[in-house]
């Protein structure tokens, strides 16, 4: 037999399985997409307004407590690396789809350099955060009284969870992204 | 329901076949197709020429795929052989051992290489294969040219392991 004619046959040869409630599933998965990415909209609404209310009626009415000057810099940090991650992510792989192969290849090299420009931003904040965190520790521990250790303490608490939460996503992120980041870069330059 | 839906439930055949060019674990496999059809559904209303939608599909099918592809599939396995069960392979058997090896020999192509391959595979000429690419037809000639050298080779070594 004639090797491309052996191909072709091959080629032919890949069934599609029995649909087992593919379509079903398909409409089920578009609807729960929609309402996950709802969901993470509206929490990361909430906690933007949450902050927003507690800090701006603490700094409105003049009565910041120790708490309130500690915690600040962890929802500066925190905030905008939710909203990176929840608002900005889930949307960028469907950008560009139908377009040609290398179109599409270069528009994804775009958007994963994109990705991986905010994980290492979110991972260099977490940890300024934790050094931040340790300093103020060192600080409050030296020269404070016990509201500030609470507060100092709660802060640390935060901004390690917090460190530990981007070194462990981000990590696993990243090398999704680097692997795809060198198959996208093979098509463009290919 | 847009109103192209039905016809792509036709293409599915050719979508299933694009995907298990980009991965070979089964599993895996219908997870991607049904990534494929969500983002077709997503996409149809920007379809501007209803009578260019198999490309259409397989565009979005072969750039999702490229995204998905993994870098451990990079070796093709050999497909096991059980002599004690099987003297003379059946001609279903031997068709099946074909589509196996054909699917992990696509899978240790490059990728520029590889969705050539399986859009010509797929009945599209030069131009249309050109078209979905983004490249020149002469380049299509000439990728096409390597993914046949590659497979050719692979066969052999395929046939050399065998004896």
């Amino acid at each position: 037999m004639d090797f491309d004619d052996m191909l072709k046959g091959a080629w032919q040869g890949e069934i599609l399985p029995a649909a087992t409630g593919r379509l079903a599933h398909l409409d089920r998965r578009v609807r729960r997409q929609r309402w996950r990415h709802r969901l993470l909209r509206a929490l990361e609404v909430a906690l933007t307004v949450v902050a927003v209310l507690v800090f701006g009626h603490a700094l409105a009415s003049g009565r910041l407590s120790p708490s309130h000057w500690l915690l600040l810099p962890f929802y500066v940090v925190f905030l905008p690396g939710a909203w990176l991650f929840i608002l900005r992510g889930p949307r960028r792989a469907a950008a560009g789809l139908a377009q040609s192969a290398h179109d599409y290849a270069r528009l994804r090299i775009v958007q994963l350099r994109t990705g991986l420009r905010d994980l290492w931003l979110a991972r260099v904040t977490a940890w300024s955060l934790l050094a931040y965190s340790i300093a103020a520790n060192v600080a409050v521990w030296l020269a404070g009284d016990g509201d500030w250790r609470a507060a100092a303490l709660l802060l640390l608490g935060l901004s390690v969870a917090w460190a530990l939460a981007i070194a462990g996503y981000g990590g696993r992120r990243r090398r999704v992204l680097l692997r795809e980041y060198r198959a996208m870069k093979g098509l463009a330059d290919g | 329901m847009h109103a192209l839906w039905p016809r792509v439930q036709a293409l599915h055949p050719q979508l299933w076949r694009a995907v298990c060019g980009y991965e070979l674990n089964h599993a895996v496999r219908e997870e991607l197709l049904q990534e494929v059809l969500l983002a077709i559904w997503e996409s149809l209303p920007t379809l501007r020429e209803p009578d260019r939608l198999l490309p259409f599909v397989l565009r979005i099918a072969h750039n999702l795929g490229a995204s998905h592809v993994r870098s451990e599939t990079r070796v093709p396995t050999p497909v096991p052989f059980d002599e004690a069960v099987h003297d003379v392979p059946a001609p279903a058997a031997a068709d099946c051992a074909r589509t196996q090896w054909l699917f992990q020999a696509l899978a240790a192509l490059p990728l520029n290489l590889r969705q050539v391959q399986m859009l010509q595979l797929e009945g599209f000429d030069y131009q249309e294969i050109a078209q979905m690419l983004g490249i020149s037809p002469e380049n299509v000639g000439v990728r096409l040219h390597r993914a046949r050298e590659r497979l050719k080779a692979l066969s052999r070594q395929e046939d050399d392991d065998g004896l």
